[in-house]
Order: C-alpha cells, then sequence, then structure tokens
C-alpha cells in the first residue's frame, strides 16, 4: 500500500513536473514586461490553476492593469477589460435583448462578460447592483437575458482591481460578495532597482511585447492535474487549525484577538486556501503540498475574509497583524 | 424637679391694714384614689377656706412630696374671696413607683395674713399601691422572636474557605519538606531548574533510538518525532521559533544566526527535506537512512549545544566550541559510561 502510494506520488511528480513546464514560460513572457512583482506574477498564476477569481489591491501605477493584461496576452484567450463607472448598468456588463425591426425579433447581445479573461478595473466604482451582476456571474458561471441562460466558456478568470486611497464616490464590496474572491493580492512599490529598470524601459519608450504561448486546454488540463496534487492529512489539520484560528483565537493561544475578530474565515476559505495550496505546490513543480505552500498563499486567501471589530480598528490591528499571528503561533506540521 | 416658679400663689384682696381680725383658716389635704396600679396617676388636692382675706401657698417642690410619692406635673391652683370668705385649692398630680400604702404626711403649707406667715402642715389619707395584677387570659404569649436567619452569602464564606485552603496547602508543603528532608531528597520539582534544550533534546532522541522507531514502517511517526525534537531544541537553544517554522524559513533562520553550522547545515537540510518527503509526500526512506539522520541528531545537538555543557554532558564528552562531525564514530555509539 505505502509503496504503492509512494509510487503514486512519484508519479505524479513525473507529471507535473511536464504539465507545469508551461509555468516557467509564462513566468518568461511576464518578466519581459513587468518589473519585479513577483508575488503578483505567482498569485495570478494560482488564481489561474486554482479557478479562482483575484481582487488586486494597491496605489495607482503599480502595473496591476498592466500585469493582467499581459497575463491574458501570453494565453490564447479572449480578453475584456471592462472600466467600472458610477454609471454603469448590469446590461453594459452581460448584456441584454435588442430589438431588430428588420427581422421583428428580439436579439441577444452579449455583454462583455462573455470572455475568458475579465479584468474589472476599479471594482468599487460601480454601484451594487453591477457588482452584484459580476459577482453572479462570477459564482454561477452562467448569464441569464431575457429567458436565456447562457454558459460562460472556460478557463473563465476575474481579475478585479480597487484602489484603496480614493473613497469618494465608490461602493465598497459587500463582506459577502468580497467572499468570492478567491485570492486578494496586496501589490506594494517597487524595489529600489527595478524602478530604476522600469524608469529606463519607458524613458528608452521599450515596451516588450509578450507570445501567446499557452492554450486555454492545457489550463484546463492543468486545472485538473491541480486537483490531483497530494495533500497530507497534516496538511489538512494544518489548514483547518488556520481557519479555525481565525474563527476561535483563543482556543489557539491567541486571546488578544479574541474582541479583535468580529467574523473569522468561511469554509469558503477553507476550500480555496486548500485548493490555493495545491496550485502553488503545481508552480513549484511539486506533486503534493508542504506547509510552506499554505503558509505563501494563506495571507492572500484570508486577508478579505477576516472581519475586524471598531477595537481593532483603534489599536491599528489589520487581518495581516492578525494572519501573520496565527501562522507563528500554529505549529507547523 | 424644683418647681420654685410655681409653687408661691399670693392673693391680696385688700390692702392689710384693713385686716383687723383672723377667722380661723380650715385646711384639708386628700388623695383623689385610695388604691391606685403602679405608676397610675393621682391627685393631691389641698383645700384652704377661712373668712377674711389671707393667701395660702405651697413651698419649693422637688420631684417628692413627703410620703414618698412623686410628683408628676405641675400644681394649679383655684382661689376665689366671696362673702368675704377666700377659698384656695392646689392640686398635684402624684404617683408610687413602688408597691404599698402611701399617704402625704406632714405637708406644709405657707399661710400669709396680716402680715405674718404661718406654716401649717397636712396630713392625706392613705392610698394602696398595688402591682399590676397577671392577666390570666393573656396564656398564648409568645417570646420575643429570634434574629432572622439569613442565607450565607459566597462572599462571607469565601476568606475563610480561602484561608482554609491556604492552611492546607501550606500544611501539605510542610509535610512535603519534611518528608523530602528526612528522604533526603530535593523538596519540590517545581524549584527544580529546567533541564538545558540539549539534555532534553538528548533524552528524547535515546529514547527514540531505543524505542527502535527509526527500525520500523512507520517512517511518519518517526520522522514527525525526530522534528519536532530538533525544533524544539532549537527553539530552545538557539530563540528561534522552529516549531511553528518550515523547513526553508528554519534552514534561513539558521543562516542567520551567528554560529558555524557549515559542519551540519548540508545534512540538516537533507533531513528536513526528507522528513518533509516523508510527512508530507509518503515518500518511504530506508532503514539504514533513518539511522544516519538519528546519529547525525545527535551529534547535532552534542555540537551545537553551549560550552559550559561540554564536560559534564551525559552523552559524550567534547571539547568547547568545537563541533563533532557527523560521521565521527562516537557520535551515536559513545554511550555514557
Amino acid at each position: 500500500m505505502s509503496v504503492q502510494s509512494t509510487l503514486d506520488i512519484k508519479e505524479l511528480n513525473e507529471r507535473i513536473r511536464l504539465e507545469s513546464s508551461f509555468v516557467d514560460i509564462i513566468n518568461m513572457e511576464m518578466g519581459k514586461v513587468i518589473v519585479g512583482q513577483k508575488h503578483l506574477v505567482e498569485s495570478l498564476l494560482v488564481g489561474l490553476l486554482a479557478d479562482g477569481h483575484i481582487l488586486l489591491e494597491g496605489v495607482p501605477g503599480l502595473a496591476k492593469t498592466l500585469a493582467i493584461n499581459t497575463l491574458a496576452n501570453t494565453i490564447n484567450v479572449k480578453f475584456n477589460r471592462i472600466q467600472f463607472t458610477p454609471d454603469l448598468l448590469p446590461a453594459d456588463l452581460i448584456g441584454t435583448l435588442m430589438y431588430s425591426p428588420k427581422s421583428e425579433q428580439f436579439n441577444v447581445k452579449k455583454g462583455p462578460i462573455f470572455s475568458n479573461f475579465i479584468l474589472a478595473d476599479e471594482i468599487n466604482r460601480a454601484p451594487a447592483k453591477v457588482q452584484s451582476a459580476l459577482l453572479e456571474v462570477m459564482q454561477e458561471r452562467q448569464v441569464t437575458i431575457g429567458d436565456e441562460s447562457f454558459k460562460i466558456d472556460e478557463p473563465f478568470l476575474v481579475l478585479a482591481t480597487q484602489n484603496p486611497i480614493e473613497q469618494e464616490g465608490t461602493y465598497p464590496l459587500p463582506e459577502a460578495q468580497i467572499d468570492r474572491f478567491m485570492l486578494k493580492v496586496k501589490i506594494d512599490y517597487p524595489k529600489l532597482e527595478e524602478e530604476r529598470l522600469i524608469m529606463r524601459e519607458n524613458l528608452a519608450m521599450q515596451f516588450p511585447k509578450v507570445d501567446k504561448v499557452i492554450n486555454p486546454s492545457d489550463i484546463l488540463k492543468a486545472r485538473r492535474v491541480v486537483r490531483e496534487v497530494y495533500m497530507d492529512e497534516k496538511i489538512e489539520k494544518y489548514i483547518l487549525d488556520i481557519v479555525f484560528a481565525t474563527r476561535f483565537p483563543a482556543q489557539y493561544n491567541l486571546p488578544r484577538f479574541e474582541p479583535m475578530i468580529s467574523y473569522g474565515a468561511s469554509p469558503r476559505a477553507t476550500i480555496n486556501l486548500g485548493l490555493a495550496s495545491k496550485a502553488y505546490a503545481f508552480i513549484k513543480r511539486r506533486g503534493y503540498v508542504i506547509p510552506e505552500d499554505v503558509r505563501a498563499i494563506c495571507h492572500d486567501v484570508l486577508r478579505h475574509r477576516i472581519g475586524l471589530t471598531y477595537e481593532a480598528e483603534a489599536e491599528n490591528i489589520t487581518s495581516e497583524d492578525i494572519i501573520t499571528d496565527i501562522l507563528n503561533t500554529i505549529e507547523v506540521p | 424637679m424644683k418647681l420654685k416658679q410655681y409653687a408661691f400663689i399670693a392673693l391680696s384682696f385688700l390692702p392689710l391694714s384693713i385686716i383687723a381680725q383672723v377667722e380661723p383658716i380650715e385646711i384639708k389635704a386628700a388623695l383623689s384614689n385610695d388604691t391606685i396600679l403602679i405608676g397610675d396617676r393621682v391627685e393631691f388636692t389641698i383645700r384652704a377656706a377661712g373668712k377674711g382675706k389671707f393667701s395660702v401657698f405651697l413651698p419649693e417642690l422637688y420631684d417628692t412630696i413627703p410620703g414618698g410619692l412623686y410628683l408628676m406635673g405641675k400644681p394649679t391652683v383655684d382661689s376665689s374671696f366671696k362673702n368675704d370668705v377666700s377659698s384656695f385649692t392646689f392640686k398635684l398630680p402624684v404617683t408610687a413607683f413602688n408597691e404599698g400604702i402611701f399617704s402625704v404626711n406632714n405637708f406644709e403649707v405657707l399661710v400669709r395674713y396680716s402680715g405674718s406667715i404661718d406654716t401649717l402642715r397636712v396630713t392625706s389619707n392613705s392610698v394602696v399601691v398595688m402591682l399590676v395584677p397577671h392577666d390570666s387570659t393573656l396564656n398564648d404569649i409568645k417570646d420575643i422572636k429570634p434574629p432572622i436567619k439569613e442565607p450565607v452569602r459566597f462572599s462571607e464564606v469565601a476568606p475563610w474557605a480561602g484561608l482554609g485552603l491556604l492552611l492546607v496547602a501550606l500544611a501539605v508543603l510542610l509535610y512535603m519538606y519534611l518528608r523530602s528532608r528526612k528522604q533526603h531528597k530535593p523538596f519540590l520539582n517545581l524549584f527544580k531548574p529546567k533541564d538545558p534544550p540539549h539534555v532534553i533534546a538528548l533524552r528524547e532522541l535515546r529514547a527514540l533510538e531505543e524505542q527502535k522507531v527509526w527500525a520500523s514502517s512507520n517512517n511518519k511517526l518517526y520522522y514527525t518525532k525526530l522534528i519536532d525534537i530538533l525544533r524544539n531544541y532549537l527553539e530552545g537553544r538557539f530563540e528561534i521559533s522552529a516549531p511553528e517554522q518550515t523547513t526553508s524559513e528554519i534552514l534561513s533562520e539558521i543562516e542567520r544566526l551567528d554560529f558555524d553550522f557549515s559542519l551540519y547545515i548540508d545534512t540538516l537540510r537533507d533531513l528536513l527535506y526528507t522528513s518533509d518527503l516523508v510527512k508530507f509526500a509518503k515518500h518511504t526512506a530506508s532503514i539504514e537512512e533513518n539511522h544516519r539522520f538519528l546519529k547525525f541528531a545527535i551529534d547535532f545537538v552534542n555540537g551545537t549545544k553551549p560550552v559550559d555543557y561540554s564536560a559534564n554532558d551525559e552523552i559524550q564528552n567534547l571539547e568547547p566550541n568545537k563541533p563533532v562531525k557527523p560521521d565521527s564514530p562516537d557520535s551515536l555509539t559513545n554511550k555514557p559510561k
């Protein structure tokens, strides 16, 4: 039994080595355009492989849109960018029925959501009804226009951006809807050397183009392999401990967080943390998950799923701090 | 009680020169009742009447009057002069607080007429003062109610209970102390200094070796125990939170430490990665490999323990700060003599 299992893992490792070869190619292509931002690129790949939508947050000018554009360009998929504005309507997103005087019939006019990759730029600028329409498509993967329902083509990935500093005229995403994003990736400023390179390239008007190096079928195939990545019981317990620590911190020797957390991570967080860890192991060319994979992706999966109380805000405690402390407290298997 | 202000009564109806002759004055004194209960009020009346004009007044009166009766209030006086007859009536409320027969004897009354004053003494009838009789109808008389019993509250008991527990604890401690003294053993394990991390680690590694877990097929259990021992040792010895860190985090943390790990780092890395494979990827390591890592773990602990402990260690004697080579023959087999 044990020998058989070991053989399975070895075989899986081999398969993953073969299947994940495109990861390096995508990384290479993205590296042509995106300087630095390694974590961002990794997170995009995790979302792509784990079939999870991503919310990117960062101040303007950090190449959020460029990164998503570049990723879409490396894959031979249909890509649409939707700029969310306060006057956007759900029909502008999902489409509508148009009357054709010629045929005297209503025809379906599909909206930009019918695409493989959607860049929902500044998602918090649109009112709740538009956000709701988008998030419904994200969850259901189908759109109903009139009496007809349409399946969205796979792979379907929504990459939304939101700007944390401009609060004027924005509609913050409700907690229930933000939970539908598998990852919330925070983007930080590039390092000094990276920024020097960005400046030089821009001043020299050198804007490298990326090639389409992978097909949607490869992504779908890779997604199936990702789900096969082996996760030991010890890792499962580790994930559960982390998630439960966000709900009952006192039970995990973190009583100081008890009054600071209004609600902990949902079961969807547990599922997503497991799946994202497998995807991370995949991009690291491994057929099994190790605690490092969980820790590497934990902040992105949990940061938007922990509700903070006023007490936490008063003490300047962020969900990042809570996750970091949880990771530093729970014993690694 | 001094009743001077009320005692003097003077009446003068005509100038003294008019009084030519004095008729006899009749004075009578009487108590209003002949039988009273203790404390009951009885009226002592003095009546004086006679022809002509004269005045009668009482001497200074205090709490009691002659005869043992107690004065209860102010005396009142009623006087009149009619048909050439003067009359005075004094009423004094009195009582007795003792059982017996009382009468007013030789009570002095002052009479003034024709510019001279005479003292007259009067005696009253007797009054019998009796005790209050027992009321035989009050058969259901009840005793005074005792104080109402309130339930005992915890706050009242707690200090005493605490004190009791403290005394018990002190008694137990005293007993333990005396027993340990008799047996020449350390008093309390609580006060015993904790073993240094390397002693704990070596003890646990020795136990792991003796239990032959390394030779069993349960690789996962063996590597979990082995890595846990090393993680706890690293935490205790170098103050790095190794139990909460992953393999790569431990390795990078070790590289940052100001300690020469050059002899161990490669094998340690190998051990940590192998344990990850065993624990998380169903990898099966050979018995030789397991034994080699156990041997290495002991060498690692011996070679990285603090200098002060090198001379007296139970596993082997080492020169200060001189790491033991992982493959040295005395590393595992060198048992305490």
